[in-house]
């Protein structure tokens, strides 16, 4: 999948009913969104085109989501991308390296409703103060 | 010690006559006094003798014929010494040793003979007989106390060798009995002693290991460390207790728990070491940390592949309720449906939380936090539920209390399990109250309600997994009982307690405290 040309959402989600489900409520929102179905995916389409925003799951086959993340804060064009975390095994994986790499959220999808997601994808792409 | 003034010339008999107080140093042992037994059939003899080692210190246990002596001596508990007349009309002197000393009874009876005969053979006579020493009468008293001092030394002596003997009896018994494998290793740690459990739990037998170096025995990657265990203890400091793998004879590897106990100095030299045999606890827990492996391993995959659905069903869900084209019956099912699915997700988190709380392995993530913030959450979080009911609910206490340091999302999960029972369990138009505030280091938590209470006989079992109470089980079937055992799980993994007091049909308190943040190092 090619990246639009203008800014838009970057899902990644390997798990398709919920990549349709949330994919479903950012356009609903009115925004442009791209899926990545693993981080590999991801990785390309974030080379290719730097999204405003990036929600971001974390067991994803190929490459996981924190080494995404690594990559990100890595290279200084994509340094300042927001980053959502959205995961189901939150105590699982390393919180502290998260929070240290730098992210604007870290939610648990089974405890998110896509209302409250919607508000939390707003804030993410609202102008900074 | 006093002594009896006395003139020059003057004689010990004399002194007995006077009955003086002399307790000489030699005689007692402490408070303690010898016993001398003295067997003479002549009244005046038997009452001077009697007289003169009274005074010297000793207790006399007097008899006036044989027959009584021999059955002093007989006794469990025979005196240390005995002064026996020769010729004593029932049973002689001679006599009465020989039947103490075949017996074995009374050997360590110190005796000594008078006779009035001069002639040598009988004193060779009474020596072979078993005697100790004889005397000639007339005999100088000083003579006589010179020579039961001698023997009350001499049977001291006996017994102390006796006591040596008994007690090297008990140890080697112990030591040879023992499942420990005890050793005494010399300075360059090569067996000095082994004890026999060597050879059932290693097959060497202790001669094999006397030649060996105790290093031999140890795996190679284990030597360094013993070693160093070792120069600790030689420097004089405490050994540490270490398991290190050993080799059978067979080469078979075992599990050893070695503790180098400390030197031994003095007559003998060397290094004392326990070890024990661990290779069945070793590999029981080596099974045990693979299945609470497993159990993790579990855990994570569940959260995962559990919730994802759960997730998809509640999105996909809400996104239909959306539908505005739905007609009000169908909407009412999708309402129902999405109810459903939240309560399956709640009690599949109720289970991660128990799993994670109960192997030990939740890594738990303390920030500051303070009680009124995390309390405040959770009603504006129920604050709908609490409209419904129509509850009036009250919070004090929350600036006093004091800030802590605690896992938010878990303590957050306490407050909520708490209230939510509040709530659910108090009738309509109730009250709850919530107070909190500091308590000796701690911070507390309280929350009292105007509900249906818990009757005594659910008291004790209250906070146990699974549980619920009959009153609570009669009203709705919802609960799972894992909520207050959640509660528990958490106050005490951050060092707190928590309790409740309630009467049935009167409302309930659930109280808990954990310690305020400021008190943490």
């Amino acid at each position: 999948m090619k990246p639009p040309s203008n800014p838009y959402v970057l899902l990644a989600e390997d798990d398709r009913f919920l990549r349709r489900a949330c994919e479903t409520r950012l356009r609903q929102m009115g925004l442009t969104v791209a899926t990545a179905v693993d981080g590999e995916q991801a990785l390309r389409m974030i080379q290719e085109q730097a999204p405003a925003a990036i929600l971001l799951d974390l067991l994803m086959p190929k490459i996981t989501g924190i080494e995404v993340l690594r990559h990100l804060r890595a290279h200084q064009d994509t340094r300042d991308i927001p980053v959502l975390i959205l995961t189901n095994s939150p105590r699982e994986c390393d919180v502290e390296e998260i929070h240290r790499l730098g992210v604007s959220g870290y939610r648990v999808k089974a405890e998110l409703s896509l209302q409250e997601l919607g508000r939390c994808v707003a804030q993410l792409l609202a102008p900074k103060e | 010690m006093r002594r009896l003034n006395r003139g020059a010339g003057s004689d010990d008999r004399e002194d007995v006559l006077t009955l003086p107080t002399i307790v000489t140093k030699e005689a007692s042992t402490g408070n303690k006094r010898i016993k001398v037994l003295v067997a003479d059939d002549d009244p005046v003899s038997l009452h001077v003798l009697r007289g003169v080692l009274n005074n010297t210190g000793y207790e006399v246990i007097p008899a006036k014929c044989g027959l009584d002596a021999l059955a002093v001596l007989r006794s469990d508990t025979p005196p240390r010494l005995a002064v026996l007349d020769w010729n004593m009309p029932d049973i002689t002197g001679l006599e009465i040793c020989r039947q103490v000393r075949e017996s074995g009874n009374g050997q360590y009876t110190y005796i000594v003979l008078l006779t009035g005969r001069t002639g040598r053979e009988d004193k060779a006579e009474s020596l072979e007989t078993g005697a100790d020493d004889c005397l000639t009468k007339p005999f100088d008293v000083r003579e006589l106390r010179a020579r039961l001092q001698t023997g009350s030394r001499i049977i001291a002596e006996k017994e102390a060798q006796e006591a040596l003997a008994r007690s090297e009896a008990l140890f080697r018994a112990i030591t040879e009995h023992a499942a420990d494998l005890i050793a005494v290793f010399d300075e360059r740690y090569r067996f000095v002693y082994a004890s026999p459990s060597y050879s059932s739990v290693l097959g060497y037998s202790a001669q094999e290991l006397l030649a060996k170096n105790g290093y031999d025995l140890v795996h190679p990657d284990d030597r360094e460390a013993l070693e160093r265990n070792r120069r600790q203890v030689l420097g004089g400091d405490k050994g540490e207790t270490l398991t290190v793998q050993v080799q059978h004879k067979n080469e078979s590897w075992r599990s050893i728990e070695v503790h180098m106990g400390g030197l031994l100095r003095g007559s003998l030299n060397g290094l004392l070491q326990i070890a024990r045999d661990v290779t069945a606890q070793k590999q029981a827990q080596d099974e045990l940390q693979s299945a609470l492996q497993m159990k993790s391993d579990f855990i994570s995959f569940a959260t995962h592949q559990l919730r994802t659905p759960l997730a998809g069903i509640k999105w996909l869900l809400e996104l239909a309720a959306q539908g505005s084209e739905l007609g009000e019956e169908t909407l009412s099912l999708v309402q129902d449906a999405r109810d459903s699915a939240e309560r399956l997700i709640g009690l599949v988190n109720d289970l991660l939380d128990v799993s994670r709380l109960e192997s030990g392995r939740l890594k738990l993530h303390p920030e500051e936090t303070t009680l009124g913030e995390l309390t405040q959450g959770v009603l504006q979080l129920l604050g709908h539920q609490i409209d419904e009911r129509g509850h009036q609910v009250s919070v004090s206490g929350e600036s006093e209390a004091p800030p802590v340091r605690v896992d938010k999302q878990l303590f957050r999960q306490v407050i909520l399990n708490l209230v939510s029972n509040a709530i659910k369990y108090t009738p309509p138009g109730g009250h709850i109250d919530i107070e909190m505030g500091p308590k000796d280091g701690f911070a507390y938590w309280a929350i009292h309600d105007s509900g249906v209470g818990i009757p005594d006989s659910a008291k004790g079992r209250l906070f146990e997994k699974f549980f619920r109470a009959d009153n609570v089980q009669r009203m709705e079937t919802e609960g799972t009982g894992l909520g207050l055992y959640i509660v528990r799980l958490v106050v005490e993994r951050s060092g707190g307690y928590v309790w409740c007091e309630s009467e049935e049909g009167q409302g309930t308190t659930f109280r808990w405290e954990i310690p305020a943040g400021d008190c943490r190092p």
